[in-house]
């Protein structure tokens, strides 16, 4: 059996490319190459790449250009500059979109980084809904979070959570999520494949790559995540026992001795769910 | 080996080899480069060579100057070029070297041979984080915590890039094999 147990049938293309790559028969080297190499290592003679081709250079006439970068002292600090800038340039374009409010359900005073912001004030409430920050929502509201086309979150009452980056467009697009009670609903979007979201609860991590799903975290009995459709790999915090649930499944981790367990889906987280996906779908799109 | 005797170090080189050249083949995928990263791994070796500790196994260290050394290599521009030019007139999986299956029917072989070249294309696609942890875990059958150990990276971390290769891979091979 493998180490993500029987729950696999949401993931038979992986389990073939993992067959598959163990299966690879080791590759012969040229057996000159192999016994040159070793006659260099046992006496010693053994080259560095660079030293292994040397070619001889013919002096020319050398163009102003190459006198120019020739000279480190000018271009160094040019290029330095030239790359900084360009760096500077594409970390901003790699930027994932920022987290808009799309609804508030209810009313009250959430808690953001601490200070109470009253949910009437969206504008201030978006404002203040960004990377990093905690967010405690309170008894009687709900929120919808988005992230341009790549994420929604449905925040219900009671929850506390850390606010996570939003997936970049190129690169750095595994983002991590912090939850320590509550539930969320999640529902991926046009451009989230490619990306991966692990949400991490005091017991449990779930990872995401493009799927509906809730992530129940109950300070009395552990955390469940419910699948609505793809697959979530679910497992003890420290990222051990991950197992794929499909979707129509549920797996509880326990904060106490009890092995986790997978089950059905409940009817009425399915149907909240589907819900949230149906809502969500055209905004995501 | 710590003296740098030739016999020993010719039987250490025979143990190691093999190891070490599958690595690199198989992170870096075609075999010039994988005989300069081997090159390379042997020199280093040997320069440390009186620095090996007798009572610890060298093979977990050797295998994180090849996972090394191949990351130098296929970020450099000898690496691509290297490419460029084997693949005109190689095989870019085999090297042009026949891999020998014993027992296997023509047509077995064949088949083998195909599904060999799909899965190294496509292991090659996938980018150099992923490639390594795949490759470390599956087909050197290292634990998380070797792989973590080796590429300076916690072990969640570890599990999440091999499970994002499987999850890359499986999509480049769909319907392939």
């Amino acid at each position: 059996m493998t180490p993500e147990g029987p729950w696999l049938p949401g993931a038979p293309e992986e389990e073939r490319a993992r067959q598959a790559v163990k299966s690879l028969p080791p590759p012969l080297a040229d057996p000159a190459f192999r016994e040159r190499l070793k006659a260099e290592f046992s006496s010693g003679a053994i080259l560095a790449r660079g030293e292994r081709t040397r070619v001889a250079v013919v002096p020319t006439a050398v163009p102003w250009w190459r006198a120019f970068l020739s000279l480190p002292r000018l271009w160094i600090p040019a290029a330095a500059a030239a790359a900084a800038a360009v760096a500077l340039a594409i970390g901003m374009m790699n930027q994932g979109p920022a987290w808009t409010v799309v609804s508030v359900r209810g009313s009250g005073v959430a808690r953001i980084d601490g200070t109470p912001v009253d949910l009437s004030a969206r504008e201030e409430l978006s404002r203040r809904i960004t990377p990093g920050v905690q967010l405690e929502v309170p008894e009687g509201a709900e929120i919808d979070l988005v992230a341009g086309k790549t994420l929604a979150v449905l925040v219900t009452p009671g929850t506390e959570l850390t606010v996570p980056p939003t997936p970049a467009r190129w690169f750095g697009r595994e983002t991590d999520l912090y939850v320590r009670r509550g539930i969320l609903r999640f529902t991926t979007g046009r451009d989230f494949p490619g990306s991966m979201l692990c949400v991490h609860t005091p017991e449990a991590m779930a990872e995401v790559t493009g799927t509906t799903f809730t992530v129940i975290c109950d300070p009395e009995i552990g955390t469940c995540v419910c699948v609505y459709e793809g697959v979530v790999r679910v497992g003890l915090k420290s990222g051990k026992d991950m197992v794929s649930v499909p979707g129509g499944m549920r797996r509880i981790v326990y904060n106490d001795e009890r092995p986790p367990v997978v089950r059905e889906i409940r009817r009425d987280g399915r149907v909240h769910l589907g819900h949230f996906h149906e809502e969500m779908g055209p905004v995501l799109k | 080996v710590r003296a740098r005797d030739p016999e020993a170090l010719g039987a250490f080189y025979e143990r190691y080899f093999d190891r070490v050249y599958g690595l690199a083949y198989r992170l870096l995928g075609d075999r010039a480069a994988a005989e300069d990263a081997a090159q390379d791994v042997f020199l280093k070796m040997h320069r440390a060579a009186d620095r090996i500790d007798p009572d610890r196994d060298p093979e977990p260290w050797l295998l994180t100057i090849t996972t090394n050394v191949c990351r130098d290599l296929w970020r450099s521009g000898a690496h691509r070029m290297s490419r460029r030019s084997t693949s005109i007139d190689e095989d870019p999986v085999t090297g042009g070297m026949a891999l020998p299956s014993p027992g296997k029917s023509p047509e077995g072989e064949l088949l083998a041979s195909e599904r060999e070249r799909l899965t190294q294309e496509a292991i090659t696609r996938l980018p150099e984080n992923l490639r390594e942890a795949v490759i470390l875990r599956e087909y050197q059958g290292l634990g998380y915590d070797e792989i973590a150990r080796m590429l300076g990276i916690n072990e969640a971390a570890a599990r999440k890039r091999h499970s994002r290769a499987l999850a890359e891979l499986g999509r480049h091979l769909k319907g392939l094999i």
